[in-house]
């Protein structure tokens, strides 16, 4: 017995899936497809395996871009060119602290889809400590104009919680303090508490 | 027998079942054959949907009583087609679909609560260990040194583009506009550094786990 399952999902699709930005008026087709055909759950498997890795190593790189021409810039010259380099910059910094814009902080991103656990690579994960840019994926929930989000700690008590407008389906609030190591949980609520989702997020002391 | 993957994966079957019977029409049989109760009914049924009922829901609330889960859904549907809830019986997939999101929805929701009483009744609660395990570990760490290869493979500019788009989440519009590209430049680029990662990763990829039987 053969039965009509619709043709294959295309690639870009897979990716917008695994990124949490698969537009809701085409879920239906596509995860009805996706639960009778192996050949796309593996390519699914796949590619949500690439966005988690170009994910996790791309600020890796990024950071270790940086170091380079900060060694040129600060590398060590003649004394004379310190010493006039330092006047220069006497001069200048008391009109430049006040009007130059301070550097932006280096978020750490945080992806929170509904989707998690296989092979343990789509839990949500973090670094201790420091500042945090959360994304969070509200496909297949109400839209709304704004949601109430708390995060709490493994034992359930609130640790941070705020009120955040979205934006094309998705939140992105900031927490500029980061959290300690371990495991917390994000919920997601209406703005007159009604519970939508969770999210599990584990902060890695280590990382 | 396996489900039909037209239109592109020719799927082998005897001419004269083939003949007889279209693919929406085995829809039909299958339903009528849960419905009368017949054992070889619930097991094609089984058959088509167990691997993608285990995927979805192993994808949506993790690898934790996944048995159990998957064996709920199917008694839900058959029990549902048995009581003649399936109306069209060419839409099973999608009643499938509703059937293992429901049950998504009703595990989430007892997951908080659980939770919530957890907290109340005491303030150390225990909770189960949610770090990956040895083995998930060492996946996630072979895939992150596939795609550091490949990033690192690649020029800077093209890995601005790819951390744009996959970390930044900045859409291909913005990317092009921005970087100057064009939209056939930009798939290029995507594509290619998705094969690549494929072709470097293939062998290291444990694609089949807790949701394979």
């Amino acid at each position: 017995m053969q039965f009509d399952i619709g043709s294959h999902l295309v690639e870009a699709d897979l990716e917008q899936y695994s990124m949490g930005r698969f537009p809701e008026a085409r879920l239906d087709a596509f995860e009805e497809h996706l639960l009778a055909c192996e050949l796309c759950q593996d390519r699914l498997l796949e590619m949500q395996a690439y966005v988690n890795a170009v994910r996790s190593v791309s600020p890796k790189l990024r950071q270790s871009n940086r170091p380079r021409w900060r060694e040129q810039l600060f590398r060590p010259r003649p004394t004379w060119v310190a010493a006039f380099a330092m006047g220069v910059v006497v001069l200048g910094l008391g009109r430049i602290w006040l009007v130059a814009p301070r550097p932006p902080t280096d978020f750490a991103a945080v992806f929170l889809h509904s989707s998690r656990g296989i092979e343990g690579l789509a839990v949500a994960k973090a670094p201790a400590g420091k500042p945090l840019a959360l994304n969070i994926d509200l496909s297949e929930l109400p839209a709304l104009p704004s949601y109430h989000i708390e995060i709490v700690n493994s034992q359930g008590q609130p640790v941070w919680q705020t009120t955040a407008s979205a934006h094309e389906g998705k939140i992105a609030p900031k927490l500029t303090n980061g959290l300690a190591g371990g495991q917390y949980y994000l919920r997601l609520y209406t703005t007159d508490g009604k519970l939508l989702r969770e999210f599990g997020l584990r902060i890695d002391p280590n990382q | 027998m396996s489900p039909s993957l037209s239109p592109r994966k020719p799927v082998l079957v005897a001419p004269k079942e083939a003949a007889d019977e279209g693919p929406g029409q085995n829809w039909l049989a299958l339903v009528e054959s849960i419905t009368r109760g017949e054992r070889s009914g619930m097991e094609e049924l089984y058959r088509v949907f167990s691997r993608g009922v285990r995927f979805y829901l192993c994808r949506q609330l993790g690898p934790q009583d996944l048995d159990d889960k998957v064996h709920d859904t199917f008694v839900i549907v058959v029990q549902a087609i048995r009581r003649g809830e399936l109306r069209e019986p060419d839409r099973l997939m999608g009643f499938v679909r509703t059937v293992v999101r429901r049950q998504v929805a009703a595990q989430i929701d007892r997951s908080v609560q659980s939770r919530r009483e957890q907290a109340e009744l005491a303030t150390s609660t225990a909770v189960s260990d949610q770090r990956n395990t040895p083995e998930e570990a060492a996946i996630e760490r072979q895939h992150e040194e596939v795609a550091e290869a490949v990033l690192r493979s690649i020029s800077g500019r093209d890995r601005e583009i790819l951390t744009r788009f996959y970390l930044l989440e900045q859409t291909q519009e913005e990317i092009c506009g921005e970087m100057n590209l064009s939209e056939t430049q930009f798939r290029l680029l995507k594509s290619r550094a998705k094969a690549r990662f494929g072709e470097l990763g293939r062998k290291k990829l444990a694609r089949r786990k807790y949701f394979e039987k």
